[in-house]
């Protein structure tokens, strides 16, 4: 289709995008219309929630706005990074700061909790996802292995043992290195593993002792904001949104994206896992959360609300996933019921906007922090 | 008066939009790609107005192309689509004519609404609170009031209306109530939020001097002569510029009428609210310090509205039936939802349950970490009733899960899947030793304990060995066990002696007793740790 004037090359090309934009509007209201809102109506019949949270605990000590916070498995500790290049671990319980870390970049944008709670890694505008050892890590969480003949030990860099009073810097380990900044990181179901998503529009699989790349994921025609893994263990999937507004799920073996779903208008912003592993939400700026299932290959609930229209910046569930917690740009955090669609609740308390919103492992209790340097635990 | 009216006719719709009062409405809230013509009124064309320049349609010089969308932040959309909504003569909100010096005087409102209607020079088009709050409650069908003050607060500090004559700040501004006597006026569209323009600080320096040479009625704050002070240090070779700057714009102004100085006063006011750097922002004093992030590469922005034809409808009847995985996926949801709701913390109906989260007091509060010895809890307990996923994550649901297996003579079976799973995240250099371990344990029928699996399977597994040794090697041995796991022992597990025992002793996080005696809470104790005031979360007002 080679065509020598580039101004008619242009056009054709931009009535080309018009069309696919067509064809996929109709596709999806062909889809639509086959089912329209069935898991709302199915969902019509159980009681109506009664949930009522409140703030339970603030935390206050970051100078500027935060950006992202993890919880650890010993459902009390939190990491959360900032702005400012900050990086605190918290005893969220006692409301207590328990170590700092500075990074010499502003805007770490990712941060995850180790599951044995012994590390950390952040990441941000520097392009890379470093590795921290924490301070106050033990060995209850590390969870040995039962009765197999290999039992995890923390083998390499990143131990406690290494931990002295000398500069945290020096222990850091640099593991992910993207070509633009990273948007999200998390650890796999162990230590030695960090899967990265990144604004070069790729995710990675690295091993964290080597700093090697096992594996890279490419689909995504613009950055990827977020990452998530299969809450599964024997799940090989994860999911990944980003600014092309498409949501995909990547088999780790394959390295191929295996499904895909694009029926936001707007960036994707956050994507979470249904708790049993079989369907997923997302948040976006186009001020919707929908949900997503795997075996159906189609989005089956879309959460918005007319008055709603600022977007979100993070999406979880609680522990049985029928209510949805969201962290809008309005300063509020909006409760809605799964499978009726409707807002439960809003919760006040933020100044600025809510940037991230995560659930504690036992579903105890949630935590959000915001642009107005605070994080808030909500039970 | 008849003098006024003609002046009035006269005025250019192009000046009304300048003053924040745009005319024409579109049909619906969804801006239409209608003709974009400026003798028509001012509209804002949201989408495609590239073509538009393109075409000649539209001058480039216009105002209206400053409100070109900006892809990212589409809520612009909408509030620039919601504020054209308010705009409309009959529909939308109601505007009078406010005396400005009136609102100087805040001691005589019900005097003003008398005088409104005989004013010859007042501010024009400005609202009170109240009509707002009903307008938004309607329109967007909101049942709470609280949700409209929110919205309407929104509205402001996103900086697309502002109060008139008042001093605030983006920080504590709110709208708490809906009979707040409060009187706004909408934003010129030339300061509407907009992503690709950046405030220059040369701007802000200029504000900030007209501000201090003659403030309106509306004195600066401290945190305005602050960055002030702070400007002149950092723009120190270009300030004879911005005070001449500064001064021009004061003469010209000079020379318009009071109500017009008010105005312009009151809409940069706004604006620079809006775009100034929080005052927590430490370091630097720059207006663009409104950074969003780091900038996203993003496809261009192209919301194309589905219309609905007739051609539609005729398919739908031709359509297929519904499908019936959707509902069984459906289903498949929400009976986890509910099934589940037992052991979700937010939801338990159970009144013994205690989340410590709740507690009032610290110590002793956080539940004991479940061990060997103490058994699980009873949240806990359940969810492996529910879930196999649960139960094998789980460390004590492993050993528990291990007892049972040992009695059915396949507790190799669980060895051998936790050994993958822990292979799938091991660290790159242990995978050799491991795939050989895991091999000549499980899987090689002369090892020690081997797993139940039929030859084909066995000979998959070793084919793959021999050609790529990676993590996933085993993973078709893997599913085959896991399977039989699930459909075999699995299934028994739950109605298992062994489990109805676990469940019936397990423990309960008790809620602490009511302490003796004045001991610090976390609240009082958190005072003397940090400076400055902590604020609790708990006690509020009521709780004394």
């Amino acid at each position: 289709m080679a065509n020598p004037k580039a101004g008619s090359q242009s056009t054709s090309i931009a009535e080309l995008r018009k069309e696919a934009d067509q064809l996929r509007i109709k596709l999806n209201e062909d889809r639509k219309n086959l089912d329209d809102a069935k898991l709302f109506e199915m969902g019509a019949k159980p009681d109506i929630v009664n949930y009522q949270a409140r703030c339970r605990r603030i935390l206050k000590g970051h100078s500027s706005k935060v950006l992202d916070l993890d919880w650890s498995l010993d459902k009390r500790r939190i990491v959360s990074s900032s702005q400012d290049g900050k990086v605190l671990v918290w005893d969220c319980f006692a409301a207590s700061k328990e170590q700092l870390i500075s990074l010499p970049t502003t805007w770490v944008n990712a941060c995850a909790f180790a599951p044995s709670g012994c590390s950390i890694a952040c990441g941000g505008l520097d392009n890379k996802c470093c590795v921290f050892p924490v301070n106050a890590c033990s060995y209850s969480n590390s969870g040995s292995n039962v009765a197999g003949s290999a039992t995890i030990r923390p083998s390499g860099a990143v131990g406690p043992s290494d931990v002295c009073s000398g500069s945290i810097m020096q222990q850091r380990k640099v593991v992910a290195m993207h070509t633009s900044y990273i948007s999200a990181c998390s650890f796999t179901h162990s230590d030695y593993q960090i899967l990265t998503a990144s604004g070069d529009g790729s995710c990675a699989l690295w091993d964290v002792e080597s700093s090697q790349l096992l594996q890279s994921f490419h689909g995504h025609q613009s950055d990827v904001m977020d990452a998530a893994l299969n809450p599964m263990e024997t799940g090989n999937l994860f999911i990944s949104g980003g600014c092309d507004k498409r949501a995909c799920v990547w088999d780790m073996r394959t390295a191929k994206c295996v499904q895909s779903f694009q029926t936001h208008k707007s960036d994707i912003n956050s994507v979470r896992w249904f708790p049993t592993g079989e369907a997923f939400a997302t948040g976006s700026d186009d001020a919707t959360i929908r949900m997503y299932d795997l075996r159906a290959d189609r989005e089956i609930a879309c959460y918005e609300k007319k008055s709603i229209l600022f977007g979100i910046n993070s999406v979880d569930f609680s522990v049985s996933g029928r209510i949805i917690f969201g962290a809008y740009n309005d300063y509020l955090v909006h409760v809605w019921d799964t499978i009726k669609g409707t807002k439960i609740n809003s919760l006040l308390g933020h100044e600025n906007r809510v940037s991230c919103l995560k659930m504690s492992p036992d579903g105890t209790a949630f935590c959000s922090g915001s642009w107005d340097t605070t994080l808030r635990v909500w039970a | 008066m008849s003098k006024k009216l003609s002046q009035e006719a006269l005025r250019t719709q192009w000046q009304k939009a300048l003053e924040g009062v745009l005319l024409k409405r579109p049909t619906d809230l969804i801006v239409d790609n209608s003709t974009f013509d400026l003798n028509d009124g001012v509209i804002i064309d949201i989408k495609d107005l590239e073509d538009q320049v393109e075409n000649g349609k539209a001058d480039t010089s216009d105002v209206a192309i400053n409100l070109k969308h900006p892809p990212r932040q589409s809520v612009y959309t909408k509030l620039s689509a919601l504020l054209v909504e308010m705009q409309h003569e009959t529909e939308g909100v109601q505007t009078f004519r406010q005396n400005f010096r009136a609102l100087r005087d805040t001691s005589c409102k019900v005097n003003c609404k008398e005088r409104e209607k005989n004013q010859k020079d007042g501010v024009p088009d400005a609202f009170w609170t109240t009509e707002l709050i009903r307008w938004l409650k309607q329109v967007l069908n909101i049942e709470c009031d609280l949700e409209a003050c929110h919205l309407a607060t929104m509205l402001c500090k996103t900086g697309y209306i502002y109060p008139c004559n008042v001093q605030w700040n983006t920080v504590n501004f709110k709208i708490s109530e809906p009979d707040g006597n409060m009187v706004f006026r909408y934003q010129t569209p030339f300061y509407w939020p907009n992503e690709s323009q950046f405030p220059l600080d040369q701007d802000h320096a200029s504000h900030l001097l007209m501000r201090e040479a003659n403030n309106h009625g509306i004195p600066m704050d401290e945190y305005e002569i602050m960055c002030l002070s702070r400007l002149k240090k950092v723009l120190k070779h270009q300030w004879d510029c911005i005070t001449q700057s500064a001064l021009t714009q004061t003469s010209f102004l000079e020379g318009c009428c009071p109500s017009d100085q008010y105005i312009n006063a009151w809409q940069n006011y706004a604006f620079w609210r809006v775009r100034r750097p929080p005052a927590y922002y430490k370091y630097i004093c720059k207006a663009e310090s409104c950074l969003n992030g780091p900038n996203r590469n993003f496809p261009s922005f192209t919301e194309t509205s589905i219309v609905p034809s007739a051609e539609n409808d005729k398919e739908k009847k031709t359509a297929m039936s519904p499908s019936k995985i959707l509902t069984s996926s459906c289903k498949r949801i929400i009976t986890s939802c509910l099934e589940r709701e037992e052991i979700d913390p937010f939801l338990i109906k159970d009144e013994s349950f205690f989340n410590p989260w709740k507690s009032e007091t610290i110590r002793n509060a956080w539940p004991k970490e479940a061990t060997e010895s103490t058994g699980p809890y009873k949240l806990q307990c359940k969810a492996w009733g529910m879930s196999f996923d649960a139960l094998l994550k789980d460390e004590l649901g492993q050993l528990t899960f291990e007892k049972h297996l040992k009695k059915e003579f396949s507790e190799e079976n669980l060895a051998f899947y936790l050994d993958c799973i822990y292979l799938r995240s091991a660290p790159l250099k242990e995978l050799e030793d491991l795939i050989q371990s895991i091999f000549s344990e499980f899987i090689s029928p002369n090892g020690a304990t081997p797993v139940n699996i039929d030859t084909q399977t066995l000979n998959a597994v070793k084919a793959e060995m021999k050609t790529k040794t990676t993590r996933f090697v085993f993973d078709l041995a893997l599913e085959h066990i896991y399977k039989l796991m699930k459909k075999d022992s699995y299934k028994r597990f739950p109605s298992s002696k062994l489990f109805k025992e676990t469940l019936e002793t397990a423990i309960v996080p008790q809620k602490p007793e009511k302490e003796k005696g004045k001991l610090p809470k976390i609240w009082r104790l958190s005072q003397f740790l940090t400076k400055g005031k902590e604020e609790d979360p708990e006690r509020g007002e009521n709780n004394k």
